[in-house]
Order: C-alpha cells, then structure tokens, then sequence
C-alpha cells in the first residue's frame, strides 16, 4: 500500500525501507515522488517531519527455464557505520583495538591508520557503543555512546550542534535551544575554520564546511 | 555530583576544585550508504582545577610567597586524588596540566600579557622544580632579570630557606623551589606519599598538556593578560579610582589595586588522564608570545565583554559569565569552580527558634565554626570562625560576610565560644563523632533565595533553660566565667505524657526518675521549654568543652520579641545581677512578704498561726544541682552552693559538685575550715543581691516550727537548716531543705546523711558519698537533729542558736517574675 510516511527520529531510509519490507532503500528513494526530499536531503540524514513516499511493492518477474538451477541474486543496498576517530587536535587515533558493541552483538575492530571504522551494520542497528582501548593517544573517554540515524541535517540546529559535538566543539545538550555554548562552539569552528568569518552565526558557509568536517 | 563542580580544598591563597563530571559521551551519527563518514574527535577536558590567588604574589611582580608551600600542597592532592594507572602497562598517570595567568586590567594589554605569562611561567617552574631544576632555575632567572628581584625577594628566600646572605642564585632559587615543593603534615614534618616516601610535588615537564614538547611552553602554560576579568568596576568606581591615580593618590591607588585582586590570579587545569596537545594547534600563544593569538580566540564582542562598565553596579563573571573575551579560555573553564562564579556565597542563617518550633529565626549572636574536610573525606582542610549578625557571616577582622563554598559538603558548629580555633583542630573539628558535634554534611545551595536552614537543635550540646535576659549584657561584652570540663549536662526529651520537651540534666542527682520518685512517682520536667510565644526562654551551649575551659552561653529566645539574646549565666552571680527564670523557680513573693512579717525569732506558737497551712507536699522544682563538700568542713559554703543554684542555675558546675562559686575563697566570705556561721550566709546572700535571713525556731513546737520550714518551701524558697547528726565530730552540719511530703523532709546534702556516715565513716571525717545528694529525714528525725543543733559548738559556729533556718531569697525586684524582659 503505498502512502506517505513521516519520519520519526533515528529514521534514516534504510531503516524505513526495512521496514516496509523493501530490501533496497534506493526503491524508496528514487521514487518520483520522493524527487523534492532527495534534492534536499541525504536519504540517512532526515529530519524529523521529513516526509517520506513509500511506494507499493512491484512483483519482480524473471524468467528463466526449467529443468535448471538458476542462481538469483537478491538487490540490496549495504548499511555502514563509518566513524573517522581523532584525538582532541586533529590527530587520528590509529591502529587502535576497540571494541564495538552492536544491539547485542560485541565485535572486536581496529582502526586503521586514519582512525577509521568501517563496519557494516543491520539497517535496524540505533544505538552502538564503543569502547577504544589505546593508551597511547589521548582518549579520554572509556566508552561512547553512539545513536544511528540521529544525525539531523546541518541545516538544523540539532543537526549543527551534533556535528559540532562529534567534532568537540560543543559541550552542551544536542536539541537545547541555542545558548553561549553553542555560540560558542560555532565561533571556535569558525576560527578554526578560515576562511570562515567569526560571528557565531551557523550560515550556509559555515554549514558546508561543518558538513565537510564531519564527514556527513 | 554536582552540575557545577565543587571546591576540593580551599586557603586564603588558593582553591583546589573538581570539575562537573562530564556526561557520557552520546554521539548523533548518520550511517552509510556511499562515502560519507562521521568525524569522532575528543574533547580536551579538565577534571580539576587549583587557583593560586593573588596574595601569594608581591605586586606586580611574579615572586611567590613562601605561603605557598599551603596551595603548593592542595595541587599535590588534587593530582594524587586524580591519577590513574595507565590500563595496558599500570604505569600511574597524573592529569596532564595547563597554566593559565591572569593579570589585573590596570596597565595595557601588552604589559599585561607579559606580566600574567610571567607568573605563569613563575608557577610552571615551581611545579616542576623537583624533576628538572636547572630548567626551572633558569626560568626563573629570566623573571627575576626582567622584574629585577632585588633584596627583599632574595631576603625571602634567605630566610626560608635558611641559607646564607650571598648565596648564588641558582643556589637560592633552587632551594626556595624545594622547600615550597615539600608537601607538609600539620606539624610541619614532611609527609609520606602513599608508598611511604616523602612527600613532594614533582611535576615531570611531560606531565603538561604540550608535554613539554614546545621551548616556549605551548599548551603547559600561558598569561591571558587582563582579557578575563572576574570582577569589572562600576563607572563611579572606575571614575574614582581614576582621578586617584591621576593625582598620584596612593591611597586610593591601593584601595584599586586591592579591589583587583581577584583578576590577578593563575589558574592551573588538569586534564583528564590521556589528554594532550599537538603545541601549534594549541590555541593559546606562549606565555612570552605577543597577545595576537589571544585576541583571534576572543568572543565575538569580546573586548566589550571585558571593558564595558555599569554606572553604578560592578560587573561579575560569577553574575552573567559574560566578563571574559577569550571564548577558548572561558570554554575550559567551564563550570570550573576556580573560575566561575557563583561558587561561593554569603546565605542568610535560620534556625528553629528552639527545639522542634516550627517558626524559623535568623542566627544571631553565637560563633559558628565552618570545617570543611578534603573532598569532603576524613582530613581538615580549614575551620573557619564567623560571628552571626542577622543571620550573616561575620568575618569580623575582614570586616565582610563569611562566604560559603557552593555545593560543598560543609560542618557547622554554633557556640558561644570564640577561642576554638585555638584547639587542636584535626582532632576536635572531625565529623566521626569524636570530636565536637558538628552539624553535617550540610550542602549549601547558593541559589538565588540565600537562605540556609540549620536546625541547630541537632547540636546535641545545648543546655536549655528559661530565664530572662539579663540586664542589657550581650555576648559580645560578656566575660565569661569558666566552667569546668563536663558538658554532658544533660538532654532534650519528650514529656512522657504532655506535649513537648523538657530538658533533663544528667547526672546522680539529676537523673529524671529520681526527680520524679521525689514527686510521688508523678513525672516532672526539671526545665519547661515551649510556650514560645509568650514565655521568653534561655537556652545556651555548653558548647564542646574541650578545654577545662568551657563556658555556658544562653541565649534568650522570644518570638513576641522577635529577638534573641545572648550572655554568659556564669557571668550573672559573681556580678550580683540576679535574674528571674520564670517557670523554673516557684518564688512566691506575696507569701515570702508574708513570712516576712512574722518575727525573726518567734516567741509563741500563735505567730505562726495566722499563717495558712502549708499544702501537704512541696518539692522545690528545678535543678539543685547538689555540691559535694569532699573531705572538708565546708558544709556551711557548700549549702549555700546548694541553694544558690535553685535560684541560678548551672553556676556551679554539676560535674564537679566542687562549690564552685560559693565555696571560693573570696567570692564570699569566708571562716576557719570554709564552715559559715549564719551572718556568714547571710552576708554572702547579700553579695549576690539575695536575702538570708537568720531565723530561729527555738521558741516553737515541732509543729509550728516545720510549718514555718514548711510555709517557706511553699513560697519557693529553699532554706539552710544546721542539724545536729548523731556523732560527736563534726556533727553540726549545714542542710538545704528542699521539699517535704508529709512524712518526710528532703534535703541536700552537701556532707552524708546518717546511713551513708554509719556505714562508711572511717576513724575521722568523711562525708564523702551520699547517695545522690540527698537526704530524707521523718518529720520526727528532722525536727530532733533540728532541735539538737546549737550548745556546745559555739567555738566553732559562733551566733548559733537552736532551730537555726535561713531561707535564701533573692532581694532584687526582679523575682517578681515575668517583669525581668
């Protein structure tokens, strides 16, 4: 039955598209009708209210004949966490053991020598935590606690402070209205960020590089 | 923990605070489906924190005061207390630190920014002395070239250190940096760290946030000039301070630079346990770098939130965070309570007006101790002693109110006493029960109401007893008389079948249900409390005697008055101004005037005829508060003890029955062996505006002769007796007859009564030991010693007659009752 869906936080068309029975998000999501939401949104970082078509589910037909085995591959789109880890100057916390615990999966991973994970995940997978264990670069946190799918777009100001938090800067409560914390937080990107002008006004330039910084 | 940090440990030259536990880390990430990735990157973030305050430096000059050596200890804990082993190879980490200094607004931003990176510099030198003190040594060489340290520092050093005038530099300074570095127990011996060696602080130049790695210091320490100001003056103040240094006004010049002082201070973070810095990402230019750096990291509208002046209001950082314009710097120092305000506070006092009263009253008029312990542990990290005044702190000697730690675990003790300070203070300020009684953990808010609630019933040392003020004397012009060591007087309790408490003294004599067999097994408060609205009352400490020193205070609580009142109950005797204590006394002056009229010495029965009968049981209330006259013939003196302390009550100490007042030599007048002949008491009555009068009862027959004994208990007024016990040493023998029943006189006993005598009289004189005190005589046994006294003693007590009574009552108006307030 197709119709409209609205998305809640945590949603990311992946996981929407799991939902609805569809093993490919990109079904979803080069639907037509989705063409306005696809211009101005990366299809795993929606907003709340976005909203969203869910198409009907076409029958696929393939004709093969009988009297043989045919090898049927199923399309699916793969879902990844994908985390770039740094210690508070930028440098990368390479080559370390962690451990990444996934719903009720624990898996043992390293990064490599950018800091990068790279692990694919169950399109349901919400929240992950990880623990690095290196003493040798400066974490100073025993564990962390990730939320899939909660990113907003930079555009928002959740979607703002989360990034400048992922990137250190902000310290204050992602969805808290926008305080001196936050002025904060942008005015110290921005610095860090030339050609950027300080003013602690999160526009679109600042945005793009916010984007560009974090990664997404 | 709290949102906002807490003070760890706090002197007059520092504060060693802990930082807010940061949240956990939760992170928002977006997955991924093509290339895009999440940048996870760590936050640099302070634990603690320690704020050397200006008064350890000369003016305008990075030179430490040797005082030091106390902060210098508070940052030897604070890392103790945070360092962690490392988790794959157990080797111990200290938090990594940063050194911020900070100068006052007076002088250019260029001076400044020098001048704050000296003393910046100054401290990291200190700190790491111990582990590289030819670096140290050299950095401190530079400052002293530039800021020319001249004799007066190098004197100071001298005298620390002890070494010689004309030792080298590098020798005195070495020296200095050792002893300041020395972590002291309270004695002044060098501690034991924890492995047992002794103790120093020995900061590695790797144990900064920039590990050392950059010659100038990048990322370990830094001045931040005057860009973050605590505290802004207001336009008038500036103006005035102003045109004081245009004229060269050194006074006011002084006044400013005191005002200052809290902007000059340096601010060392510590950081968590891993953290460091790559130096020329480090946001901060070098402590000798030009002040550029700083002002790209300024708050957009930086230099107005550092320079703006209210007309008439200073400007707080503790107010609106709004004073700093370096926004790097205000971000670490976020809910630091070494930086930001709000951190300390001045509440308003209340405390119940008396135990379990609901209406609460501002403190006024007692001594409050304020200890903190270290991180809120077992060691005493600083008592303090402020005076109350409309529920205010007092720092009387700094003429300003006593500010409180915010959030801080902090123990109170109320007392009338102001010299506890000078006790051993580790061992009589702890919070387990074996010192004082201190009040705590008691957290306070610093919220925007400013009050703090105390119940300081809970205090579990307050003497309570009702009696008005006395004349215009107020604790702060009270000298008080001592008391010997016994504060465990007694205790609040429930009536056991009316509302409300009583206070019952301890003690053999005292105990409650010796009161209350006394009374026909009917229970008896000894000292009525309650009735706050309309009874004016006293309650007093007895306040921690930890010394034989120890001093009674009352002070008076009435609601109707709205006032409290404090004074010295000791002081009252000894300057004769007696006073009524309504409720705990039953002195009836209508019926004293009428006793009065009847002869000294009656010659007939019909006398005392016209006199009402007296009721058939009559136990004077209150305390007697018995005195134990020892191996000695003071029974006259310690009678009188006796029946003054009916009327003032805890003049003597209950704990030692030792007289006190009344026996001394010189307080009262005394005669060979410390025995009283009846003009004795009645000249010694009269030294503390009581009436003795030497009445006898030789004309009478028992029954009249009891009935006026009788008709003078019922007026509330105890009478001295001399009886005749049935031996022939020493047997005259000063009594206090405090209450009859029918059958029966009771009396204290200074001396043994019968029994006790036959049983343990050695050969010679022992009065020792009667039991509680008291003693009771049949009506018949009573009258016969009563009777026998007199004849043949008269070498000994001269002016006795048989049948001698002298009732003490007070002469002074105010027994009246209830005109006295």
């Amino acid at each position: 039955m197709a119709g409209n869906y609205t998305v809640k936080q945590g949603d990311h068309v992946a996981a929407i598209a799991q939902q609805f029975g569809f093993s490919d998000y990109n079904t979803i999501w080069n639907d037509p009708n989705n063409a306005d939401l696809k211009a101005k949104r990366n299809p795993n970082v929606l907003f709340p209210g976005d909203v969203i078509y869910i198409p009907d589910r076409d029958q696929k037909v393939e004709s093969r004949s009988t009297d043989q085995k045919h090898q049927f591959v199923k399309k699916s789109t793969t879902l990844k966490l994908r985390l770039v880890l740094e210690d508070a100057y930028e440098m990368p916390i390479a080559n370390a053991a962690c451990t990444l615990v996934l719903g009720s999966e624990t898996r043992n991973v390293t990064t490599d020598g950018q800091g990068k994970i790279d692990e694919v995940i169950p399109p349901f997978t919400q929240n992950a935590v990880l623990l690095i264990k290196d003493s040798q670069t400066a974490v100073v946190y025993d564990q962390i606690n990730i939320k899939i799918g909660n990113l907003d777009p930079v555009e928002e100001l959740s979607g703002q402070q989360a990034r400048l938090s992922n990137l250190g800067y902000f310290w204050g409560k992602v969805g808290s209205p926008a305080d001196d914390d936050f002025n904060s937080a942008v005015q110290e990107f921005q610095c860090d960020n030339p050609p950027l002008t300080v003013d602690g006004v999160c526009g679109p330039q600042t945005q793009t590089q916010l984007k560009k910084a974090h990664g997404s | 923990m709290s949102d906002n940090g807490v003070i760890h440990s706090s002197s007059d030259g520092g504060v060693a605070g802990e930082h807010p536990d940061a949240d956990d880390l939760s992170l928002y990430v977006a997955p991924a489906t093509a290339d895009e990735y999440n940048s996870i990157r760590m936050r640099l973030i302070p634990v603690a924190c320690w704020r050397v305050q200006d008064v350890r430096f000369a003016f305008d000059s990075s030179f430490v005061a040797a005082e030091i050596a106390t902060e210098i200890k508070q940052l030897w804990a604070l890392r103790e207390d945070h360092k962690k082993p490392d988790k794959l190879t157990g080797e111990m980490l200290y938090p990594p630190l940063s050194i911020f200094g900070h100068a006052d607004p007076v002088g250019t931003d260029d001076y400044n920014k020098s001048l704050s990176g000296r003393r910046a510099t100054s401290i990291y030198a200190l700190i790491i002395s111990g582990t590289d003190p030819d670096k140290a040594v050299g950095l401190w060489k530079g400052i002293a070239s530039t800021e020319k340290w001249g004799d007066s520092q190098r004197g100071v050093m001298q005298d620390t250190t002890g070494l010689p005038e004309g030792t080298s530099d590098d020798d005195l300074f070495k020296a200095y940096m050792t002893w300041l570095c020395t972590i002291r127990d309270a004695s002044g011996n060098q501690a034991k760290a924890e492995d047992g060696t002794p103790a120093a602080l020995t900061v590695k130049t790797t144990d900064f946030l920039g590990q050392g790695a950059d010659s100038k210091g990048k990322g370990d320490y830094q001045g931040c000039s005057s860009f973050n100001p605590q505290l802004l003056f207001s336009q008038t103040e500036q103006n005035q301070y102003n045109q004081g240094a245009q004229n060269n006004d050194q006074e006011i010049i002084d006044e400013r630079n005191l005002a200052n002082a809290p902007n000059r201070r340096v601010v060392v973070l510590l950081f968590r346990v891993g953290s460091k810095v790559v130096p020329n990402k480090w946001p901060c230019p070098s402590a000798t770098d030009p002040k550029a750096g700083c002002i790209t990291r300024f708050w957009v509208g930086g230099q107005t939130r550092r320079t703006k002046l209210l007309p008439d209001d200073e400007r707080k950082f503790e107010d609106k965070q709004d004073t700093f314009a370096c926004r790097f710097y205000q971000r670490i120092t976020d809910r630091s309570p070494c930086e930001e305000g709000g951190k300390q506070c001045s509440p308003t006092l209340f405390y119940p007006e008396q135990p379990g009263a609901s209406n609460w009253v501002r403190a006024q008029l007692l001594w409050v101790y304020v200890a903190y312990f270290v991180g809120g542990g077992s060691e005493l990290d600083s008592v303090k002693r402020y005076s109350l005044k409309e529920g205010k702190l007092r720092d009387d000697a700094a003429g300003q109110n006593g500010l409180l730690d915010k959030d801080r675990p902090v123990w109170f003790y109320f007392s009338h006493r102001d010299d506890l300070l000078s006790l051993d203070q580790s061992k009589w300020f702890t919070h387990d029960g074996k010192g004082l009684p201190l009040l705590g953990p008691i957290s306070v808010p610093c919220d925007a109401k400013g009050e703090l609630n105390i119940d300081i019933w809970q205090q579990k040392d307050w003497a309570i007893v009702r009696a008005p003020r006395v004349d215009g004397v107020r604790l702060d012009k009270v000298k008080m008389t001592e008391w010997k060591e016994n504060y465990n007087i007694g205790q609040l309790l429930a009536f056991r079948d009316q509302p409300g408490m009583g206070f019952f003294p301890d003690g053999d004599y005292r105990k409650k249900q010796v009161q209350e067999t006394w009374k026909g097994g009917s229970p008896i408060d000894l000292i009525h409390l309650g009735n706050p609205g309309n009874n004016p009352m006293w309650v007093g400490t007895l306040s921690a005697l930890p010394t034989p020193k120890a001093k009674l205070l009352l002070v008076h609580v009435s609601a109707s008055a709205g006032e409290i009142y404090a004074t010295s109950y000791n002081e009252i005797a000894p300057t004769g101004k007696n006073q009524d204590r309504p409720g705990h006394h039953q002195y009836d002056q209508g019926r004293v005037s009428r006793l009065l009229s009847v002869p000294r010495s009656p010659s007939k029965n019909s006398d005392v005829d016209s006199l009402a009968d007296p009721p058939a049981r009559v136990l004077l209330p209150g305390d007697m508060c018995w005195q134990d006259q020892g191996q000695t013939n003071s029974c006259g003196a310690f009678s009188f003890s006796t029946a003054m302390n009916y009327w003032m009550s805890y003049t003597n100490n209950p704990g030692e029955k030792d007289g006190a007042l009344y026996s001394k030599p010189g307080n009262v007048p005394d005669t060979i062996n410390g025995a009283r002949t009846p003009s004795d008491v009645v000249t010694a009555a009269g030294m503390f505006k009581m009436n003795g009068r030497d009445n006898t009862a030789k004309h009478l027959d028992e029954a009249h002769a009891l009935k006026l004994v009788k008709l003078w208990l019922m007026a509330g007024v105890p009478v001295l007796i001399l009886v005749k016990e049935e031996y022939n040493l020493w047997s005259y023998h000063w009594k206090t007859v405090a209450g009859y029943d029918g059958n029966r006189f009771f009396m204290n006993n200074s001396g043994a009564d019968n029994e006790v005598i036959r049983s343990r009289r050695t050969p010679g004189i022992d009065y020792e030991h009667a039991p509680e005190g008291n003693d009771v005589d049949s009506e018949a046994a009573f009258w016969g010693k009563w009777k026998a006294a007199g004849g043949d003693i008269v070498a000994l007590v001269t002016s006795v007659a048989e049948c001698t009574f002298i009732p003490l009552y007070p002469k002074d108006p105010m027994f009246a009752g209830g005109a006295a307030v």
